[in-house]
């Protein structure tokens, strides 16, 4: 999977320095994703890098957490942050593909001083689904089938439903 | 220009009586057999809306650390007689191994983890880790709601062991005044009514009128049934019977206000800090 992921950053890295050419498309989007690779629900900022004919392929940052508290409720949150690349394909209504990873930095209890300990690890996601956004911008729309590989180990069924603006 | 200033006076003080109503606490009449207070206990934890799975370390030590007065807990026994804080019969419905509880011995449960959410790998814990790890231990009450799956019914060694791991835990962390013990079954009560007299026992019964009378019989401590089952009437006659009520089921804000309106002893919810709030 991270080979996978190598040779798409790669193969979308060529593409941008062939296909400099200017962007048809609002190049900038904000959404909220309920669900998603973000867990139970994300901010995401998605920049648009290249486009040619409806071809549109674009790169995804998010935030997420589950709680701002640990346990002992000092501040000290969980953080999800969902990475991905985006392939689209239309004008309106769009099909989309994506692939990344998710880093997460959760609090959990260490085993032997059940004290607060955070744990760093990364997960393999992949989407497949349907978008909304006009090339002109405004309302976007995403809804999708997003499952995750959780530790790059466990095959997890899931999905997304985002709600955002294009500019 | 008289008129604007009378208007505007007018309007300071309406918003003034509206903060000043909204931030004014609910007063409550409490009156129950424990001391008139309710104890506010948080279900399995921080309850079924939280993030944190049910009975898991940091769901339970989040609760407490709320200020709650105590945490239910769901009580199973594992094959080698070990007693574990987990909900569910089978370990496939909620963490990354299969099997029932019961067949599994607790070095086999001991490296699983929750599922869900997405991301996390909370542990399962043994109820001596949590004990061993919670400080001021004594401070706090502990529902043991007794989950009760046997791997047969010919698995007779099962209650026995059972009895006998609840009561070496009760006696080693001397809870015998902090633990309320919580069975649908009358004769898994009676059972540990023999193991031990002075146990805090509650049936939790399919009906009120059954509870009461079985409550009655076996001489418990008190009755555990679902705040929708039971009314501030029914409520009133257990306590004339001298029974304590703890009352489950308990999801929202407005379920947390409608239930100590019912003066039970205990009430476990999902929403701590706002029961917290409220009984303050």
């Amino acid at each position: 999977m991270k080979l996978y992921l190598a040779i798409l950053l790669l193969f979308t890295y060529s593409f941008c320095i062939a296909q400099s050419d200017s962007l048809s498309t609002k190049k900038n989007s904000i959404y909220l994703e309920i669900l998603g690779i973000g867990g139970y629900g994300s901010l995401n900022y998605e920049r648009g890098l290249f486009e040619v004919n409806k071809i549109k392929i674009g790169a995804r940052l998010g935030l997420s957490t589950y709680h701002l508290t640990d346990f002992t409720t000092s501040f000290n949150p969980d953080i999800i942050i969902p990475i991905a690349i985006h392939a689209q394909y239309g004008n309106k209504h769009n099909a989309e593909v994506g692939l990344g990873q998710v880093i997460s930095n959760i609090v959990e209890t260490n085993e032997v001083t059940f004290n607060p300990e955070r744990t760093t690890n990364i997960h393999a996601n992949f989407t497949i689904g349907y978008r909304y956004q006009k090339p002109k911008g405004g309302f976007v729309f995403r809804i999708n089938y997003s499952p995750v590989i959780e530790f790059y180990k466990d095959y997890r069924h899931w999905a997304g439903l985002s709600v955002g603006y294009a500019f | 220009m008289p008129f604007k200033l009378f208007m505007s006076q007018k309007l300071i003080l309406i918003s003034f009586l509206i903060v000043t109503l909204s931030c004014s606490k609910e007063e409550f009449d409490i009156q129950n057999l424990n001391g008139n207070k309710i104890s506010a206990l948080g279900h399995s934890g921080m309850g079924n809306r939280s993030a944190y799975p049910r009975n898991s370390y940091e769901s339970l030590t989040k609760s407490l650390n709320l200020g709650a007065d105590g945490i239910e807990i769901d009580l199973q026994l594992t094959k080698d007689n070990v007693l574990i804080a987990f909900h569910d019969e089978d370990l496939s419905e909620s963490t990354n191994i299969k099997g029932l509880v019961r067949s599994l011995t607790w070095s086999e449960i001991q490296n699983a983890y929750y599922t869900n959410p997405l991301y996390t790998s909370y542990s399962i814990i043994s109820m001596d880790q949590l004990l061993s790890n919670t400080d001021d231990m004594h401070q706090y009450n502990y529902t043991l709601d007794c989950k009760y799956h046997p791997l047969s019914n010919d698995d007779t060694q099962y209650e026995t062991d059972y009895i006998n791991a609840l009561s070496q835990l009760i006696t080693k962390f001397n809870l015998i005044n902090n633990a309320y013990i919580e069975s649908q079954s009358e004769d898994f009560l009676r059972l540990l009514q023999l193991e031990n007299n002075e146990f805090n026992l509650f049936i939790n019964p399919y009906s009120f009128e059954y509870g009461l009378e079985t409550a009655n019989k076996l001489g418990l401590f008190g009755i555990s049934m679902s705040t929708d089952n039971i009314s501030e009437d029914q409520i009133e006659a257990a306590h004339d019977n001298n029974l304590f009520i703890a009352i489950w089921g308990v999801q929202t804000n407005g379920d947390n206000t409608r239930a100590v309106n019912k003066n039970p002893d205990f009430i476990q919810t999902d929403c701590i800090s706002h029961l917290v709030n409220l009984l303050d």
